[in-house]
């Protein structure tokens, strides 16, 4: 991180392939699928701009985590009159799965918001549970809780939506 | 989906830590989501060149330093003026018809009564002459113009060093301090000056007066001028000080008592100034008026002031709340912007 500050391009993008995920994520919880990769580039190139304003490199993922909710909410605010986009994906898998993975997040992102963002970290990106609570700053226990809670919803909404 | 028929510690344990026994149905939902992984390899961030915040710091002192020299040069150019060049004049009839011609050395301009003109003083300001007005340019070089205004009016608006520009008339002359005033001559010689900025000082053989702005002087051929009163002071307080002026002594000191009891605190100037033109009873009740009005501040002391110490008068005037002095006359600088921008004062 400190490199990065110094304005390090290579020591840059080990953060962005470090963290691109994680926030990918946590966009996934709140945009359109089809938006949160532009979106992911955004927000590195935000941080691009800014990482010299982190006053505790240890802070990058919460704060790299606060630039993305922050974009995410302006990305909503300034879509709000726009056509809404859905969540199927163009890309790899072909035109059936990839509504069938729309389905899904959009099922996640129905759930109570304190499931979303633990739900696509775990399901959508495979991080363990110590990892994400050490990405969000959550304590291993709400962790535990939200994987538990919000999955066996999901499972209770995606079945009977099957 | 299975049933849920298998057993909720399984299904936690393999959410919490995705290499212990898979659990099928979050096999199968993280298998649905799988388009949805974000590969950073397949997806190469183009980094944009960064500002460099130490260069951008750099901008605004740049920016304020070419400023700087900017506004140094254009003051150094406005200054500046060849000698003997003549001055633009542009002229305005009543009519509406506007023509432009020249002032140069030693030519009087005579302006017809159904029309004014405005001429351009060097670089340094503008000078509306009213119809009816006669004025000669007597000399221009760098810091040095000087008209001769014979008869009529004049406004002028300058911002440049004390007496770079001065008007001359039959009763003496007025110097521009950094300033706007306007100047009248009368068929008797008599020069009228009315300040509106800054200062003006009305000077001939016999002594000087210093207007600041918002007040007005007199200046009578062969007459010491008249002190600054300013515009806005009580009718009775303003003739009576110029009727104690222009009368013998004998009969000057009753019309001045009348004026004093009109006299507010901004008069204080006008009384300590004619205190020390006057002497005896007369300066004795200018002083006490001006001690009544506006107390001075601790560092002058009253019984030098009461006894008629000139020195100290004109430091008590120091201290009065006065326009910026002669060696601040920069400090107009709103004079230098066109009179529409600065707010036609």
């Amino acid at each position: 991180v400190r490199a990065a500050q110094r304005g390090d391009r290579e020591a840059f993008t080990m953060l962005y392939e470090r963290f691109a995920r994680f926030v990918h994520a946590l966009l996934l919880a709140r945009v359109p699928a089809v938006e949160a990769a532009d979106l992911t580039q955004d927000v590195f190139l935000q941080a691009w701009l800014r990482v010299r304003d982190l006053r505790e490199p240890a802070a990058f993922a919460g704060w790299i985590a606060a630039v993305a909710r922050r974009r995410a909410a302006d990305h909503l605010r300034r879509s709000r009159l726009e056509v809404p986009l859905d969540d199927r994906l163009p890309a790899r898998g072909g035109q059936e799965a990839s509504a069938d993975a729309g389905a899904a997040l959009a099922a996640i992102r129905a759930l109570p918001e304190a499931y979303r963002e633990t739900l696509t970290l775990r399901l959508v990106e495979g991080y363990s549970g110590p990892e994400i609570a050490a990405l969000t700053g959550l304590t291993p226990d709400s962790v535990r809780v939200n994987l538990h809670r919000g999955f066996k919803l999901l499972r209770e909404r995606l079945g009977r939506s099957s | 989906m299975s049933n849920g028929h298998e057993r909720d510690g399984a299904l936690g344990a393999f959410l919490w830590d995705p290499t212990e026994r898979a659990h099928p149905d979050v096999e199968a939902v993280t298998q649905r989501l799988s388009p949805m992984r974000f590969d950073p390899a397949r997806r190469p961030l183009p980094l944009p060149r960064r500002p460099d915040r130490r260069r951008l710091a750099l901008y605004p002192l740049a920016a304020a330093a070419a400023l700087a020299l900017a506004v140094y040069g254009y003051v150094q150019w406005r200054e500046q003026w060849p000698a003997g060049q003549p001055w633009p004049v542009a002229v305005q009839a009543s009519s509406g018809t506007a023509s432009a011609a020249e002032l140069t050395v030693g030519q009087p301009l005579e302006v017809a009564a159904s029309t004014d003109a405005t001429v351009a003083v060097a670089r340094i300001g503008t000078m509306r002459v009213a119809g009816g007005a006669e004025l000669t340019l007597q000399s221009t070089s760098a810091g040095h113009h000087r008209v001769f205004l014979s008869r009529g009016a004049v406004s002028v608006r300058l911002w440049a060093p004390p007496w770079s520009f001065v008007v001359r008339t039959p009763a003496g002359e007025v110097g521009d301090l950094g300033c706007q005033f306007d100047a009248s001559v009368d068929a008797e010689g008599v020069t009228r000056v009315t300040v509106r900025s800054g200062w003006v000082k009305v000077e001939n053989v016999l002594g000087e007066s210093l207007v600041p702005a918002g007040a007005s002087a007199l200046m009578r051929p062969g007459v010491t001028p008249f002190v600054a009163v300013y515009d806005d002071a009580d009718a009775e307080f303003r003739e009576g000080v110029r009727a104690y002026e222009a009368a013998p002594p004998e009969t000057a000191g009753s019309r001045l008592a009348g004026a004093l009891a009109h006299a507010r605190p901004r008069d204080v100037l006008t009384l300590l100034v004619l205190a020390t033109r006057t002497s005896g009873a007369t300066e004795r009740d200018l002083v006490q008026t001006a001690l009544r009005l506006s107390p001075p501040p601790a560092s002058i002391h009253r019984e030098a002031v009461l006894a008629g110490d000139a020195s100290e008068i004109w430091q008590w005037a120091d201290t009065l709340p006065l326009p910026p002095p002669k060696s601040s006359w920069w400090r107009n600088w709103p004079d230098a912007l066109p009179a529409w921008l600065s707010g036609l004062r």
